[in-house]
């Protein structure tokens, strides 16, 4: 049973309609209606443009804020994957919106062309698909799930996060939130895009001073330095320094 | 996909159908299903998880994500591999998920048990998969049966599992399910079956 539910936070990425970004210190992600562009120029460099554009938009928006998270930690292979040894971090996403999008365009495309349905598409019709596409380019080989939510939060990926890091599976865990919501459902918190952190097991000797999270051991939840943390939008805003802002003020 | 009907792990299966379907499970902590007053239909021994990090679409050859991810749950399951009775298998029925299933189990696994995959008659659900197969698992359990194979007619060689087109049973609380995904993403979960007088007598 695990004993210890804290983990260092050392790594946060992003890509919302507002941009795309990653550090503790400075950045601020923004919230707000619109899709996200995630082909910036930081994304290209990182991608090196390998396949990219060819992925759905629910992956790109994911697979670029995991990507800023992994830099930001300074985790992303300085090789190819392919030629990178395989590393056993986790990935944990948490979605409201799922692959929907993907899925209802792939179903049209079967009702147009039965026989001819779209290969790229098919590939992209489940919400753990960019992880896939995360683990290929980055070499992880941990577990790879995705969350079902009722509204984004992230919290349950946070709190399954920590359960892992102290079950022993992985010494690292990358775990968020990704969303693509139609025009419609652009609203209120439900605001289309990413947002992912690096979480690494705690080590008491060592780690007295950095980001702690940890599970609440008297009250349930997540603590961040010891203050309840209900989300992963909160503990965004406390990272960067930013906690006053609300979530949606862009 | 196959272009006439959906064989898993025989011979000459030719790929996967697509199903639709939809399944719910209400989970929930054993203490508070017991302050509640629920008789579990099952308990989750443990679960794995792993990525191939090999090919978007198509498996590792060598079943390596499908091997860490039900190691990993025999680990939090605390249990051995031969704990356990019988296998819902993937089975999509396309030659490289099968092949690999295979080989992942002949390394899990020192003797043959009871196997079986659904696609053949429920076609793949995707996402719905995993939850409905654990439905069908949890009926499993509770007569020690497992449905037939169907579409099977020559199994593939050296399988290190028992398939069968007729119904298999078996002896023993415990079933292993797999799952594996578009991306790489294999997933393993461990249901073992709770003894109604036992539930009662416990504290």
């Amino acid at each position: 049973m695990p004993t210890l539910n804290k983990a260092c936070i050392t790594g946060i990425g992003w890509t919302t309609a507002a941009g795309a970004g990653c550090g503790r210190k400075g950045a601020v992600p923004e919230w707000g209606p619109g899709l996200p562009q995630p082909e910036s120029a930081l994304i290209k460099e990182l991608e090196g443009g390998s396949r990219f554009g060819r992925l759905d938009l629910f992956s790109r928006i994911g697979l670029s804020a995991l990507a800023l998270a992994l830099a930001d930690a300074g985790h992303l292979p300085e090789k190819a994957a392919t030629s990178a040894s395989p590393r056993d971090y986790g990935l944990i996403c948490a979605t409201t919106s799922g692959s929907a999008a993907t899925d209802h365009a792939f179903h049209e495309s079967l009702l147009e062309h039965p026989q001819l349905a779209s290969p790229g598409l098919f590939v992209y019709t489940l919400p753990t698909s960019f992880l896939g596409e995360a683990a290929l380019r980055f070499a992880l080989n941990g577990s790879g799930l995705a969350l079902i939510e009722a509204r984004p939060g992230g919290g349950q990926a946070l709190e399954l996060a920590l359960e892992q890091l102290a079950e022993g599976d992985e010494e690292i865990v990358i775990a968020g939130v990704c969303n693509l919501f139609s025009a419609a459902e652009n609203h209120a918190d439900f605001y289309s895009g990413a947002l992912f952190v690096v979480l690494e097991k705690y080590r008491q000797s060592a780690d007295k001073s950095r980001d702690v999270l940890s599970l609440g051991k008297k009250m349930p939840g997540l603590f961040w330095r010891g203050r309840p943390c209900p989300d992963i939008f909160t503990l965004s805003r406390r990272l960067t320094g930013n906690e006053n802002q609300e979530r949606g003020q862009t | 996909m196959t272009p006439d009907c959906c064989r898993p792990f025989d011979q000459a299966r030719n790929g996967l159908i697509l199903g639709e379907g939809a399944a719910a499970l209400l989970l929930m902590n054993s203490s508070r299903a017991r302050r509640e007053g629920f008789r579990p239909l099952a308990r989750i021994r443990g679960w794995g998880a792993a990525n191939d990090a090999v090919h978007l679409t198509a498996p590792a050859r060598d079943g390596r994500g499908l091997i860490k991810a039900c190691r990993r749950a025999l680990r939090r399951a605390e249990l051995d591999p031969e704990d356990l009775a019988a296998i819902n298998a993937h089975g999509t029925g396309t030659i490289h998920n099968d092949d690999m299933e295979l080989h992942a189990f002949g390394e899990i696994f020192r003797r043959r048990r009871p196997c079986h995959s659904v696609k053949g008659a429920l076609g793949h659900t995707l996402g719905a998969a995993g939850a409905l197969e654990t439905v069908i698992a949890l009926d499993c359990l509770r007569h020690g049966l497992l449905p037939p194979t169907t579409g099977l007619e020559k199994c593939a060689p050296r399988a290190a599992v028992r398939l069968s087109s007729a119904p298999q049973e078996f002896s023993g609380p415990r079933l292993l399910l797999c799952n594996s995904g578009f991306g790489g993403v294999n997933a393993a979960l461990i249901l073992e079956k709770v003894e109604e007088r036992r539930w009662s007598c416990q504290p």
